[in-house]
């Protein structure tokens, strides 16, 4: 069972500080929310990227993970799928939480390369940046994600981000993500979960006409990505939503939508991750441990 | 002799085979040693799997210098026993297919998973196949010829690293 690392970006006097947030349980794995029961409190405004427990495994969907924020008393948690939270959490990292503001009037760079963090000032224009981080990436295989206007894309084509979420970042004076890793995940169970996992990409099979160059799939999905023209689709999770809640907090995208696979084949999953017994009614009693705070400000 | 196949117009590049095969190969998910690769090397429209090819005159073969790699019944194969990951066959190989795998402290190729390759049952674009030498040659040679035929590009137009 790993530990959970957070780490918090103060962006005003550029420095990172990387955190243990304890062990990775079903209860505590939940995504940001280890870090939201630290921020959460105070009502402040924050704004952090999360994985799950499942982000970054090999199984359909598996490429979630979440940005949670606050602004202007509004708490938003908005889904996406990209590898930039598998690489987060390949390096062995599993939350971001941005701080503070860069005072310039410039923009920064954050690199994370196997755990190591660098700031560096970057161009305010969204293409420029995306180049300047394109030609610095420590890797060929580096997960480039770009703060523009209207939305944060990855691969300069994906929408990994809302345009609520690129205009926090922007208030912060965020301009790119680089994030590169060459390490891995443990399974508790690798066999279990390799098996389920076969399991759950061969339903799909056949029926992914769309998955073509013109339409890319998302990282670790059979379906195709979100393109940066259609950003609208990365829609707030409604407190409501408690199964989008659930498979969002475990690392999962989009499985509603015919990406094979339910709330009890999660919960497998789950359980061969950890390496005990889960059922979906441990996930949906877990889920109710959710300090979820609500659209309403959070309070 | 049967070979893995890829169609390019096919692979969406979602990575599934990457995860799949390291956690098949490695006992955890860490696709940087995965034996099958997605190279990302212009954007969107250059992603695209890589894999060990069997080469016909393979140059990994020539360049190991314990002389461990071998080519037997068409497959290129190795023993990782005696590697002392010099990465000579690394940088020999064309294509980019020889990984480190760091558990094995040795550099490591796809070795078809012994005639039942995990990739092909999970590609969910049916990307990659499992097919015999000549068939899998007919098939690119379709490919080819079709796409020469229709007066297909190469899909890059609308990167803008390709732009440039």
């Amino acid at each position: 069972m790993k530990t959970i690392h957070c780490v918090r970006i103060d962006l005003g006097h550029a420095r990172a500080d990387i955190q243990p947030l304890g062990r990775e349980t079903l209860e505590h794995g939940w995504f940001g929310f280890g870090a939201l029961r630290d921020l959460g409190n105070g009502g402040e405004d924050f704004l952090a990227l999360s994985t799950g427990l499942l982000t970054g495994t090999c199984a359909p969907g598996s490429g979630g993970m979440t940005w949670c924020l606050r602004r202007g008393g509004v708490f938003q948690c908005v889904p996406a799928e990209g590898r930039l939270g598998a690489a987060l959490r390949y390096g062995g990292i599993d939350h971001l939480v941005f701080q503070g503001a860069c005072g310039g009037p410039y923009m920064l760079n954050i690199t994370v390369c196997n755990g190591e963090i660098t700031l560096r000032k970057t161009s305010n224009r969204p293409f420029m940046a995306f180049k300047d981080a394109w030609r610095a990436r420590p890797e060929e295989d580096s997960v480039i994600a770009v703060v523009g206007r209207d939305c944060v894309t990855e691969d300069n084509f994906f929408a990994i981000g809302s345009q609520a979420v690129a205009a926090a970042l922007r208030e912060r004076g965020v301009g790119s993500l680089t994030v590169s890793s060459s390490g891995g995940l443990p399974l508790a169970d690798s066999r279990g979960f390799l098996q389920k996992s076969v399991e759950l990409w061969a339903r799909p099979r056949n029926a992914n006409s769309a998955a073509d160059m013109e339409h890319p799939a998302g990282c670790l999905s059979p379906l195709p990505g979100i393109r940066k023209s259609d950003s609208e689709l990365l829609c707030a999770l409604e407190e409501e939503d408690l199964e989008g809640r659930l498979l969002a907090a475990l690392g999962l995208f989009r499985w509603s939508e015919g990406c094979a696979g339910s709330l009890e084949d999660a919960a497998e999953l789950a359980g061969a991750y950890l390496g005990r017994a889960v059922g979906a009614e441990d996930l949906r009693n877990a889920a109710a441990e959710l300090p979820w705070s609500g659209k309403g400000g959070g309070e | 002799m049967k070979l893995l196949c890829i169609d390019r117009e096919k692979c969406s590049g979602c990575g599934a085979c990457q995860a799949l095969c390291s956690l098949e190969k490695r006992g955890q998910v860490q696709p940087a040693e995965g034996r099958i690769r997605i190279r990302r090397t212009a954007g969107v429209p250059g992603r695209y799997a890589v894999y060990c090819q069997h080469c016909a005159d393979p140059q990994c073969v020539k360049a190991c210098l314990k002389t461990i790699i071998r080519k037997e019944n068409g497959l290129v194969l190795r023993d990782f026993q005696g590697c002392f990951a010099c990465s000579a066959c690394e940088v020999a190989c064309p294509v980019g297919a020889v990984v480190y795998d760091s558990g094995l402290d040795a550099f490591m190729t796809c070795d078809l998973c012994g005639g039942d390759p995990l990739c092909v049952k999970v590609c969910p674009a049916g990307a990659l196949q499992f097919l015999e030498a000549s068939e899998a040659s007919a098939v690119r040679r379709g490919a080819y010829a079709g796409k020469k035929q229709s007066g297909g590009g190469a899909g890059h137009e609308d990167d803008p690293l390709c732009a440039d």
